[in-house]
């Protein structure tokens, strides 16, 4: 044990041993040789000592040094090391390195947290540009990476600030778990998310695609791994200090088009109580009044309101500011950070505050032995998370529907009441209404709140035993807590009629305790690189969740106010343990052949016993042949790379029993779902091959990677006949196939001493393919939307196919309309009408520096793909979308009679939309639009203030940028939305707009001050 | 979090990686869900009973979704009890939306294979044979049973809970031939056990009172005797007067009634919650039989319209358009009374039996010619009039109710609603059988009310009375306006992919296509 007083005594005396010992200072800058521009964490030591510092953002260092003559180290990933010797005399130096000759001899980290050299992997990875990510900010860093990983697939749901967001690399595997298509989180080598992470802390961010890159992990990444290293202090350098403060500021674009006609009512005429829009033309009539407040009761002129959508919004913006402290001693090294968001949301009662901290203290306590600790604390409170989809407490479904005649300050002038009797009315046009709420009813009295609390442990200790065999131990501890609040005033239609409170607390604790074992060593032209290791990861979730259905007294929000049988209380717990035991080892042939194996046994809790153990792996073979031989002069790199994997995937606990559970109050019920106790896990096993390739000195380089791989033995819930006493059962089967391509090209055209361009381009393709699902199973029902959209997995089809309702068409596929002329419509979900995940997704970026100056941008694509909107089967249905102007006064339907002749009835496009959209039965088909988009994702414009400019200050480096988000689309075809934000990112929604925020554009200004 | 740093113990940690593969032993223990029960204690099966209970009825959460699927959007449409005002909803004009055949039919089938699931656990070849609870098991599956047969005709009843990818259905004549079957036996094993209980409070509709379930069980036994009169007499004769002449007596007075108390916040009354969303009000056929017969009842049943404190109805049958007609509007409409609204939910009874139903039931027995213990057939009829009456609390105005010769209202409106009277039919009992047939399903119409209108719709289609209004627009291509043009619901479309196999042997047994036209086996 380390008594943190002994730790701080050990401090005092190494750094007493620094001052002893040394007796000069050398400054100086380390200078990239080509664009003279400062190398940020290049490493230099004394020669002969163990003295070491690393340079500041700009380049710049400080060390300490004995008197006389000496010799500098310097090395930096990419660059070539290089020797320099400083005379007794000279204390101030420029060190120049020149780039390594090919890049691939860049460092990665690989899984286990394990460096490797690029060139050795035989495995596609990209590594993320972490300076973008700082800069054009997101709230949450997982939004920043679309469009420039290729294969990563990002969406987000519709909750405002503070939204969740899915990622997937190489397409959906999992049939049945949702969460399971998700690539593994890493940061600094334990399991974590992107919510959290505070953006100015990462130090490095690549992403291993394919299983065969994260075999070494097991189940959790077998779709891939994103691995981020945070940033840590340095070793004999002196205090840096990163000061960062950013503003953005989004702001609504209205992509939708509604009608400024006609008001509210019915086949022509005004009805002061209607919520749909088939009402009278508007002419600027005398009308009653909408308000039911008796004192309202007056007569009004009926006007159009043409902006309530866009001024309902306001400017949403997020302010950041940041600090970052890191310094330390000869053998100390210490990273403190501070970061804090205050975002306001669009709808401005949606608020949002975290606070980001981060102490990291690392070093060595002898020759042999080093350190590493690592706290976090995240702490997130937000107010007000607009709800999603089809919720009546969901603001933006009440203002979608709100009619033009009506006026946005008149109801939110005028959006609540006293009654006679002194109690607090809600006032809508339609009182008591399934479905109607006043939007700033809404707003102002359905409120929440969440809060949410990440503490993050994590210590590890290397030791050497020789320079060639090290142990690391380490632990780490990842507890959440989540409290969450949800009021909702009485007299909210439906809802919650005598109001309704309930409260949310949520608890998750996950620890990992492993070792690593490292080996490396050369025999002869081989090289040999061994890793041994195991792991212990245990999980437990808690939540306890109350809800008072009805409040005794008005509008008084606890529990305790619940009426009598009316708090309703849950509470859930989950338990999960897994032990695994890993090695790995890469065997090098001169070094340019490298044969790489893994394999992992796990035991999984979640298992039945006979099944609890089961092991994978994975092989790989890497073949540098520019090494190899000698080619032209113009390649400056061509390596082959091929490998294989499997991975199993363990299911969730408690699956294996069958259980009768307990609802709230006692009742006792029998289970639906039919446990098997002869549990498999899941498999996925992938091939890879792959070409890198670099021209002209790696001005151009280029990889492309071709990759398949099949999950069988899924866990999956079947439905089964409920007669059968279950309505679903779990069993092993399936194969989900994907396939394709990865490509991604980067080029520097240009390459001069003021002026560099450079582009880089990614594109992925997957083909997904659901090969077999169950014996007798050849469809699987993923989820529904609740009323418009079912999303299935079916046999022979890629994953998540839609069927909604449509048209019924004759045998010649004409529709068919019935004998009122109004086109009919299937009873049944039983149209197909496309898939949810899309053909292909791309980035083209480009970035231009000019001395100080840079500007760049990102265009990026998501192609293919349907998406169905809920919100326009409803505005069409209401009357409420411009589209439902024509044929107001009759038109014919295009389609034949029951007896094949063609349809002559006229109908309105009030019997037509009504009939065909609508809440409840809408017929999706004619709602449903392609999901491709390109947009200009991201654009940054910065100033590097020279170093010359701010002599006199303190300040020893600073940025500013401008940067632009979601500034706008080449292409969409989604009619009025956005189709990357859906209802949630649940696998079974991602095809599903419904009731979304308005697409918004983001505007930011970035000033990043280096101390 | 410092102890997570400095409590770093490198020795633990070692050791327990040494003997990582070895330390799985509690992993069936954390695999083991402490938040649900894999065995149940005997006495928890009465609070399974209870489920059975609620969810034989679909009123398997707090939003009763199985019950509004298919009694409030199904039955309660087709018996004309109510009117639907909900522009979204299209079954009022007999469209069949699958997605709510599919949530009510896995709804009732939750109640059914757990019921399945007690009979199981009591049965015989149980480990702990219980024939009291297996008795009262066996009346509660006809109970249940009898409506969903009723509205689809085939269904999944004797291999219910096999646990099988294929559950076959049962023709309808071997379900009611197994109705008899088994309420036989239930009635004979409790009538010899006078006195006892079974499942004690988790009964929640008698409190485990197997008087009270025999009682149930022999008029459920003359139920279902009339039911099948029309097509198979002989048996229907003999079913009805054993059930008559039964020990343990049939409910005949209205403080036997059945039924299923609240338990909240999980199990409400299922009328309670829905009736508070305001889709529905009176219908026309209902106010024109009330208004006409000046009904005491109409003030038990019914509020006065919000706007117009009149008692006013609505045709069923609605389009959209017509919907937002003011005329048709929930405010100038009557919903139910206060009592099956949302306010008295957690503690209103949600009535399953009446005595009432009873003496109707017994009234056409007699007007068969059957023995019914020597009462006639007006007597029966004015009983169950009388029986009505004091359940709803105005037993003292059935007397001259039972004289009156007042007649259905007309049902005046604009066009297209306004409609002549009902029928022509007095409340004072007829001379002519086909009156006297006509009076008591009438009569029994309005005492099934409110929540019965499984029951009313199957009498109806089986009879024919009340003569029910028109729809104003039909909307399937199978039926018509004509009120009776519905003979079944089509079974769930989610049947044709979950249970291929069954289904197919569900429309083998049916006779006829899958179609709303298709009668059923009782009815000829």
């Amino acid at each position: 044990m380390l008594n943190p007083k002994i730790l701080l005594f050990g401090l005092c005396l190494l750094f007493g041993t620094v001052l002893l010992a040394q007796n000069r200072t050398i400054t100086g800058k380390v200078v990239g040789i080509k664009d003279n521009a400062g190398i940020a964490s290049a490493t230099i030591t004394v020669k002969g000592t163990t003295t070491a510092t690393s340079t500041a953002a700009d380049g710049s260092f400080s060390i300490q040094a004995p008197t006389g003559r000496v010799t500098l180290q310097v090395s930096s990933v990419g660059f070539t090391s290089t020797d320099q010797v400083v005379e007794a005399t000279q204390n101030s130096i420029v060190v120049n390195l020149s780039e390594e000759a090919q890049q691939l001899g860049e460092v990665v980290v690989t899984a286990l947290g394990i460096t490797k050299t690029k060139k050795s992997l035989n495995y596609a990875t990209q590594t993320v540009e972490t300076k973008d990510l700082t800069k054009a900010r997101e709230t949450n860093v997982a939004n920043s990476l679309s469009g420039k990983v290729a294969g990563l697939d990002v969406v987000r749901s519709s909750q405002g600030v503070g939204s969740s967001v899915r990622i997937v690399l190489r397409g959906d595997r999992s049939i049945n778990n949702p969460n399971q298509s998700q690539a593994l989180i890493i940061i600094d080598g334990i399991p974590g998310d992107m919510g959290s992470l505070n953006p100015d802390d990462i130090a490095s961010m690549n992403v291993l695609k394919g299983s065969s890159a994260s075999a070494l992990y097991g189940s959790d990444a077998a779709n891939g791994a994103i691995i981020i290293t945070t940033k840590k202090g340095a070793a004999g350098k002196a205090l840096a200090i990163t000061f960062n403060s950013s503003y953005q500021a989004e702001k609504v674009v209205n992509l939708r088009d509604f009608q400024n006609e006609y008001s509210r009512g019915s086949s022509g005429q005004y009805l002061s109580n209607a919520e749909v829009a088939w009402g009278a033309k508007i002419t600027g009539q005398t009308v009653r009044n909408w308000s039911i407040n008796p004192a309202d009761d007056t007569l009004i002129t009926l006007r159009a309101h043409p902006n309530n959508f866009e001024d309902f919004y306001s400017i949403g913006s997020t302010f950041t500011n940041g600090i970052g402290i890191s310094g330390g001693g000869e053998k100390i090294h210490a990273f403190f950070s501070y970061n804090n968001i205050y975002g306001n949301g669009i709808v401005d009662n949606n608020r949002f505050l975290r606070h980001n901290f981060n102490f990291r203290v690392g070093g060595n306590l002898s020759d042999k032995l080093s350190f590493d600790t690592k706290v976090t604390y995240f702490d997130q409170k937000t107010d007000n998370f607009v709800k999603s989809g089809e919720d009546f407490a969901n603001v933006n479904r009440q203002i979608l529907r709100l009619p033009t005649d009506i006026g946005l300050d008149d109801i939110k002038n005028n959006y609540q009441f006293y009654n006679v009797d002194r109690q607090l009315l809600q006032n809508y046009w339609r009182p008591g209404s399934n479905g109607g709420e006043n939007p700033y009813w809404v707003k102002y009295n359905n409120t929440n709140s969440f809060r949410a609390n990440n503490v993050k442990g994590l210590g590890s200790l290397t030791y050497k035993f020789m320079p060639n065999l090290s142990l690391l131990l380490r632990a780490g501890l990842n507890r959440y807590s989540n409290n969450s609040i949800d009021k909702k005033f009485r007299n909210t239609y439906v809802i919650a009629e005598e109001g309704t409170f309930s409260v949310n607390t949520d608890s998750y604790t996950e620890t990992n305790t492993d070792f690593l074992l490292s080996y490396n060593t050369n025999i002869g032209d081989f090289s040999i690189n061994a890793n041994a290791g195991g792991n212990m990861k245990s999980w437990r979730t808690t939540s306890l969740n109350s809800t008072a259905s009805a409040l005794v007294n008005e509008n008084v929000f606890t529990l305790n106010n619940a009426a009598p049988g009316k708090l309703a209380s849950r509470e859930g717990l989950s338990e999960y343990k897994k032990n695994s035991l890993y090695g790995s080892t890469d065997i090098g042939y001169k070094k340019y052949l490298v044969l790489s194996l893994t394999g992992r046994n796990d035991w999984s809790s979640a298992l039945p016993e006979s099944n609890r153990s089961y092991f994978f792996g994975s092989a790989g073979l890497t073949a540098v042949i520019s090494d190899m031989i000698q080619l032209p002069d113009v390649i400056s790199l061509l390596k082959l790379r091929g490998s294989f994997a499997e991975t199993g995937i363990d299911p969730g606990p408690y699956q294996t029993k069958e259980y009768y559970s307990i609802s709230s109050g006692g009742g006792i019920a029998k289970s639906q779902t039919n446990p098997v106790d002869t549990l498999k896990p899941e498999i996925t096993s992938s091939q890879e091959f792959g070409i890198d390739l670099g021209f002209l000195n790696n001005r151009i380089t280029a990889d492309f990677t071709y990759y398949k791989t099949n999950s069988k033995n899924q866990l999956i819930n079947v439905a089964t006949p409920p007669a059968s006493g279950y309505s679903s059962k779990f069993i092993n089967a399936g194969d989900v196939e994907n396939k394709g391509i990865e490509i991604t090209l980067n080029v520097t055209p240009i390459k001069d001493k003021d002026f560099t361009w450079t582009f880089y381009t990614n594109y992925a393709k997957n083909e997904n393919k659901v090969i077999s699902i169950a014996p007798n199973s050849p469809e699987f029902e993923l989820g529904d939307d609740g009323f418009m959209t079912r999303t299935r997995v079916v046999e022979g089809k890629p994953f998540g196919e839609m069927y909604s309702r449509g048209y019924v068409r004759s045998a010649n596929g004409q529709i068919v309309v019935g004998t009122n002329g109004v086109p009919l419509i299937t009873a049944g979900q039983t149209v197909y009408i496309g898939n949810s995940r899309p053909d292909w997704i791309g980035g083209f970026g480009n970035r231009f520096t000019y001395k100080n100056f840079e500007l760049s941008f990102l265009i990026s694509a998501r192609m293919g793909g349907t998406i169905t909107s809920f919100t326009n089967a409803n505005i069409f249905g209401d009357g409420m979308a411009a589209e439902t102007v024509a044929g107001r006064d009759g038109f014919i339907f295009d389609g034949v009679t029951a007896s094949g002749a063609k349809n002559t009835t006229s109908i309105t496009a009030q019997q037509y939309w009504s009939y065909v959209g609508g809440r409840n039965t809408p017929a999706g088909e004619i709602f449903a639009y392609s999901s491709s988009n390109i947009r200009l994702r991201e654009l940054v414009l910065s100033y590097n203030i020279p170093q010359s400019k701010m002599a006199k200050t303190p300040i020893k480096g600073a940025t500013i940028s401008f940067t632009g988000r979601n500034l706008f689309f080449f292409k969409n075809e989604a009619e009025g939305f956005d189709p990357e934000l859906v209802v949630s990112t649940n696998s079974a929604n991602i095809g599903n707009e419904s009731f979304s925020l308005p697409f918004t554009r983001t505007f930011g200004f970035n000033l990043n001050l280096n101390f | 979090m410092k102890k997570c740093i400095t409590g770093f113990n490198l020795v633990t940690v070692f050791c327990t990686l040494v003997v990582l593969s070895s330390c799985t032993k509690d992993f069936d223990e954390l695999n083991t869900d402490r938040t649900r029960i894999e065995v149940l204690a005997p006495k928890q099966l009465d609070k399974l009973f209870s489920t059975a209970e609620y969810a034989g009825l679909m009123n398997t959460d707090q939003w009763a979704g199985g019950y509004q699927l298919l009694v409030s959007l199904a039955s309660d449409q087709q018996a004309q009890f109510f009117s639907c005002t909900q522009a979204a909803f299209p079954s009022d004009r007999n469209e069949m939306v699958g997605r709510w055949i599919n949530g009510g039919w896995g709804a009732f089938l939750n109640g059914s294979t757990t019921l399945a699931e007690i009979i199981k656990q009591t049965g015989p070849t149980s480990a702990a044979p219980d024939p009291l609870r297996e008795a009262v098991a066996k009346i509660w599956k006809v109970y249940i049973n009898m409506p969903q047969t009723d509205a689809f005709g085939p269904i999944p009843y004797s291999q219910v809970g096999n646990g099988q990818d294929v559950v076959g259905y049962d023709s309808q004549e071997s379900i009611y031939t197994d109705f008899f079957k088994i309420l036989t036996e239930a009635t004979t094993v409790l009538s010899q056990n006078p006195g006892k209980t079974a499942f004690a409070s988790g009964d929640v509709i008698y409190g485990g009172d197997l008087g009270k379930w025999l009682k149930l069980g022999n008029s459920l036994r003359l139920r279902a005797a009339i039911r099948i009169s029309k097509k198979s007499p002989a048996n229907a004769k003999t079913q009805a007067e054993a059930a008559i002449a039964a020990p343990g007596g049939l409910i005949t007075t209205f403080d036997n009634n059945t039924a299923i108390k609240p338990t909240p916040p999980t199990f409400l009354n299922p009328l309670g919650v829905i009736s508070e969303w305001g889709e529905f009000r009176m219908s026309a056929s209902m106010e024109s039989l009330l208004k006409g017969y000046q009904d005491p009842r109409m003030p038990m049943y019914f509020s006065p319209a919000k706007n117009t404190g009149l008692y006013k109805g609505i045709r069923n049958g609605l389009s959209i358009l017509q919907m937002s007609d003011p005329f048709n509007a929930n405010d100038n409409n009557s919903n139910v009374v206060p009592r099956f609204q949302n306010g008295a939910n957690g503690t209103e009874p949600h009535t399953l039996f009446t005595a009432a139903e009873t003496w109707f039931l017994m009234a056409e027995a007699a007007v068969n010619g059957w023995n019914v213990g020597g009462l006639t057939a007006k007597q029966c009829y004015e009983n169950g009039i009388t029986e009505s009456f004091k359940q709803w609390g105005v037993g003292s105005a059935a007397a001259a109710y039972i004289a009156s010769l007042n007649t259905p209202a007309p049902f005046s409106g604009p066009v297209p609603y306004d409609i002549g009277p009902l029928s022509t039919i007095p409340v004072a009992f007829g001379t002519t059988e086909a009156v006297q047939r006509e009076q008591i399903g009438t009569q029994k119409w309005l005492a099934l009310f409110p929540s019965m209108s499984g029951e009313a719709w199957a009498e109806f289609r089986r009879t024919g009375f009340p003569k029910l209004y028109p729809r104003i627009n039909n909307a399937n291509t199978d039926a018509s306006t004509d009120a009776a043009s519905v003979k079944r619901l089509i079974f769930p479309p989610s049947e044709i992919t979950v249970n291929a196999g069954g289904y197919k042997t569900g429309v083998e047994q049916l006779g006829g296509p899958d179609k709303t036209s298709t009668k059923l086996w009782w009815n000829p």
